[in-house]
């Protein structure tokens, strides 16, 4: 019979193993949610298949409170699971360790909370190896060391091939099978068990009645403490925590393992008591740890009692897989890699590989030989005391997304507190024999062990948290980890600080990190550059942050928070910031983008409010730049994206350097220049000829960012172009007139001579009146030349600009405006010195001068002088044209620069004649101001002209 | 970001729904089953929020 049932039990073994694995294989999505929901299932170990049945007959009803209160992490996802989810998007963290370390800081914590985690987790240990005894015994007669030789040979071989492949995912499946396999073992075992020994569910709910059974099992004594041991053990649990947290696993998932892992674990409690009330109705003599079997078997059930056994050789073996994997890896993270130099190592994930299988097979040995000496024989007091253990856990593991005080010194203190307590008073009795103190001075004794394990329980679990407590008062908490306690917060949104970084290529990253990594730094680098879909060549500082934060959080995942931060500030360092980053209210706005619909009432209408004013800001016709400190761009809104083709997601984090021409060399330039606000700066864009006006805000203080407006001012300048264009032809119309009289005079002349000269014989006669001829073309020559010059319609801009004579464009001025009215040169007065000459366009300043002296022309009805002037004022030459005339009326005087302002009658004046003035004197980089009345003198109009003089 | 709504359905658990389903579930003469139909419920009700959930998000 014990034969039949082995040989049936590893049949179920391979044959469940076989087709879980083909499931994770092959299976789709659906599928992956049940392996995982299975694979949680039997995470709770040998506890189901065995201890839960003892466990009901000591406490009754008050077992299935423990097993739902063991469900309700997962009910609560949301406020457990989902903030280290949401953190684990940032920083991937290999286990409950890494995570307390990386909260608390510093290698202190993740020495403690390890050790803690693996002394708690022994009992566990021990209550697989006690279940596999168990089975043993009831099977076969041979000796023990020959079962757990092959036992342990397994599960190391499982473990090397989990190293290699990945460990949780490869486990994964493993687990699955043995939460099928139990499953279905606990209702068949339960149903052949009814049927066979009762005749059917309503009989035996007879013979519970009749037999008192009934009262016995709705005891509720220690509820209360099973309920919160239960609830605390499930979040530190390392199976929980690991699977939860793994990347494999969607949000979805973790949403479906909420209410189909508690149902699992209802239909796996409803079977505990048909199956305990079989075997106490038919008086085994089985321990009630081995009614999964032994009461099939009794029954003559041989297929259902090899099922029973199987699972709980699969279960015992998939939980020591797991629990010795992920301990080796905690290990390894928190001892061994911090201190190594891992660039020595040639083949680095060999060397960890064959570290990890070491540590998890001493961990396995060290437990087997441990389970020799141990008096402790019963599976519900090893998961009781193994569960006060991890309950131990659970204060830090909820400090650190829910208390922000909560730091380091008083989780250590706690943790240490606790851990010892609990050691004392429980562990150390349970599993050697209990022990007894007599209180110094009184009669009291307290009796340490299972016997008051309630008592010992909750005594550490208040320790913990009382020492934790008080020691984070009174420790003071460093700036690092005040950081790290917000950014862990469950109602923290991460945003990554806009830091310097040392490196400005991937290439120098590369370097610096295969320093430490040896060649495994280029397949983190590539990892990294392939998941955030970069360039190798790219040298964008927020593309190197992101590049830099991924790398931060795979390393943190391969070797553990400490190794990982200890490589970063060596390889990847961070460049000393010069002053305090400020907020990056730019990096907030994008991540609100994505997390905005976490908010809710005056967050969420501020939020709405935030994007109405981003719209805004985005959809403005002017462009909008916003440059952070080191130059880099940190907004760029779509006005800007359409006048330059870049969109904003390509430009942000660059630098303006990084910018391409004309705009790098436009931008750079107007940085470099004091002034805050450039006109017309004539750039080619696209092969087409566009000009843009660009303002900087003035900084209020040195941390604010710097904000430039980018203006379109092609349609303005080609408008204006072409209203002095025009203005400059209806000038010419307007000069026609006295072009015909004043060429009219000459000709007159030239034609009263050549009548002479038909009557001339005498050679000095006919010569004089040859040169009188010539003087006379010539002085038509001058005037037709002036004016083709003013007429032509050539523009002149900054680029060149060349010397001027001052006194040469005055004359021409002077020259052309005797021709309009009949009035003599005599009236301008030019003071100004042959050899003067400033940077400019010769046609331009003839027009400045052009439309200056007609003004002044115009406002002096007295015949007075009109004096032109000039005196050099540094580099710059200050031109002067004063009248005495009537002088600027009052109310234009701060209007004098619009279009369409005169103060002329109708008919006489535009008004777009000193607009025009002025915009040609910004375009030759001059200044142009008007006083009224004149300078030393009551009067009159002095305009002054201010424009670089020219060093010869 | 407090979720009221958790908050607020965690009191009327602790404060209404457990005392009275405790109660319920272990009255004495009573079938001794009553225990997992409380549990059974709570899963449902898992269940249906899930699936609002999962509505809300997609």
């Amino acid at each position: 019979m014990s034969l039949d049932i082995a040989l049936i039990a590893i049949g179920f073994l391979l044959a469940s193993t076989l087709g879980a694995y083909l499931l994770a294989t092959y299976g789709g999505a659906r599928s992956q949610s049940l392996i995982l929901v299975l694979a949680l299932f039997a995470g709770t170990g040998a506890l189901l298949a065995t201890g839960t049945i003892e466990m009901a007959g000591r406490y009754g009803f008050s077992v299935v409170l423990a097993l739902f209160a063991f469900t309700m992490v997962f009910l609560f996802s949301p406020l457990i699971f989902y903030p280290i989810r949401r953190l684990n998007e940032i920083i991937r963290f290999a286990s409950l360790v890494d995570f307390l370390t990386f909260r608390f800081r510093g290698r202190a914590i993740a020495v403690i909370a390890c050790s803690s985690l693996i002394i708690v987790t022994m009992p566990l240990f021990l209550a697989q190896l006690l279940a596999l005894s168990s089975v043993h015994d009831f099977l076969f007669e041979s000796d023990k060391w020959l079962f757990r030789l092959v036992i342990v040979s397994i599960i190391i071989l499982i473990n090397w091939s989990a190293i290699k492949q990945g460990m949780a995912h490869s486990l994964r499946w493993i687990m699955a099978a043995a939460g099928f396999l139990l499953l279905l073992a606990l209702a068949t075992s339960a149903l052949v068990s009814v049927e066979s020994i009762f005749g059917g569910v309503s009989e035996m709910n007879q013979w519970v009645v009749s037999s008192g059974q009934r009262l016995i099992v709705q005891r509720m004594d220690s509820s209360y403490s099973l309920f919160i041991i239960f609830l605390a053990a499930s979040f530190a649990l390392p199976v929980n925590f690991s699977i939860v947290i793994s990347e494999h696993i969607s949000d979805n998932q973790v949403g479906i393992s909420a209410w189909a892992y508690p149902l699992l674990m209802l239909l796996a409690s409803i079977t505990i008591f048909p199956l305990l009330w079989s075997g106490i109705a038919v008086q085994s003599s089985s321990p009630l740890q081995d009614y999964l079997f032994a009461i099939p078997a009794l029954t003559q059930h041989p297929i259902v009692a090899g099922l029973g056994a199987a699972s709980i050789v699969l279960v015992a073996i998939g939980l020591l897989c797991n629990m010795s994997t992920m301990l080796a890896k905690m290990v390894l993270n928190s001892f061994v890699l911090p201190t190594k130099a891992l660039h020595k190592q040639p083949h680095l994930s060999h060397w960890i590989n064959l570290r990890l299988l070491g540590i998890s097979t001493g961990l396995i040995i060290a437990c087997a030989l441990l389970s020799y000496i141990i008096k402790a024989r019963s599976i519900t007091d090893l998961y009781l005391v193994g569960f006060a253990g991890l309950a131990q856990l659970t204060p830090a593991m909820l400090a650190s997304i829910y208390l922000p005080k909560i730091n380091r010194s008083g989780v250590i203190a706690g943790l240490l507190g606790g851990i010892s307590v609990w050691l004392i008073t429980l562990a150390l009795p349970t599993l050697f024999g209990d022990y007894s103190w007599q209180l110094p001075g009184t009669e009291k004794v307290l009796i340490f062990g299972m016997e008051n394990w309630q008592t010992w329980a909750f005594e550490a679990l208040m320790v913990n948290i009382f020492l934790c407590a008080v020691f984070s008062i009174l420790s003071p908490m460093d700036k690092e980890q005040q950081s790290f306690a917000r950014l862990c917060m469950v109602d923290n949104i991460y945003i990554p600080a806009r830091v310097q970084l040392s490196h400005h290529s991937v290439e120098q990253m590369r370097l610096s990190l295969r320093r430490l990594l040896g060649s495994e730094a280029d397949a983190e680098i590539d990892r990294a550059l392939q998941k955030h879909d970069l360039d190798p060549s790219e040298t964008r500082p927020a593309a190197l942050r992101k590049l830099r934060d991924s790398l931060y959080s795979s390393l943190t995942l391969n070797f553990g928070v400490l190794a990982a931060h200890k490589m970063m500030e060596e390889a990847l360092p961070l460049a000393t910031p010069t002053r305090p980053e400020p907020d990056d209210i730019y990096l907030i706005e994008s991540v609100l983008a994505i997390e905005g619909d976490r908010l809710t009432g005056i967050a969420s209408e501020l939020n709405k409010l935030r994007m109405h004013h981003r719209e805004i800001l985005d959809n403005l016709p002017i462009g909008i730049i916003a440059l952070g400190q080191g130059g880099e761009i940190i907004k760029w809104n779509s006005s800007m994206a359409r006048y330059t083709g870049i969109n904003s997601e390509i430009v942000a984090g660059s630098l303006i350097s990084d910018l391409p021409e004309p705009w790098h060399s436009a931008i750079s330039a107007f940085l470099q220049e004091g002034g805050t606000s450039k006109d017309s700066i004539e750039l080619e864009v696209a092969g087409k000829t566009q000009w843009f006006g660009l303002q900087k805000s003035t900084a209020i203080s040195p941390d604010d960012d710097l904000i430039l407006l980018v203006e379109d001012q092609t349609k303005s300048v080609l408008l204006i172009q072409n209203y002095i264009n025009n203005e400059r032809l209806a000038s010419v119309g307007r000069l026609a007139a006295g072009v015909a009289h004043e060429i009219g005079n000459p000709v007159t002349g030239i034609a009263c001579i050549a009548q002479n000269l038909q009557h001339e014989t005498e050679a000095a006669e006919i010569e004089t009146s040859a040169e009188l001829i010539l003087s006379q073309t010539d002085r038509i020559s001058v005037i037709v030349q002036s004016l083709i010059n003013f007429s032509r319609g050539d523009q002149t801009y900054h680029d060149q600009l060349q010397p001027v004579s001052v006194l040469d464009a005055a004359e021409e001025a002077i020259q052309i405006l005797s021709l309009t009215k009949e009035q003599s040169k005599e009236q301008f007065v030019c003071l100004i010195a042959a050899n003067i000459e400033i940077v400019s366009d010769h046609r331009q300043l003839v027009q400045i001068f052009l439309n200056l002296l007609g003004n002044a022309r115009d406002a002096t009805t007295d015949g007075s002088p009109i004096e032109i002037s000039c005196q050099p004022d540094g580099s710059k030459l200050r031109i002067m044209i004063s009248d005495q005339g009537s002088g600027i009326a009052e109310p234009i005087k701060d209007q004098l620069f619009e279009p369409f302002v005169t103060s002329k009658e109708p008919g006489e004046g535009t008004g777009l004649g000193l607009w025009m003035v002025f915009n040609l004197v910004k375009n030759l980089r001059g200044e142009i101001n008007l006083s009224s009345p004149a300078k030393n003198s009551d009067r009159g109009t002095t305009a002054e002209l201010l424009f670089d003089l020219h060093n010869n | 970001m407090l979720n009221y709504r958790l908050v607020a359905v965690l009191i009327f658990l602790s404060s209404v729904a457990v005392p009275l389903a405790s109660q319920w579930a272990v009255e004495p003469q009573s079938s001794w089953f009553r225990p997992f139909v409380v549990w059974a419920l709570i899963v449902f009700a898992a269940y249906i929020i899930q699936r609002h959930r999962k509505s809300d998000e997609s």
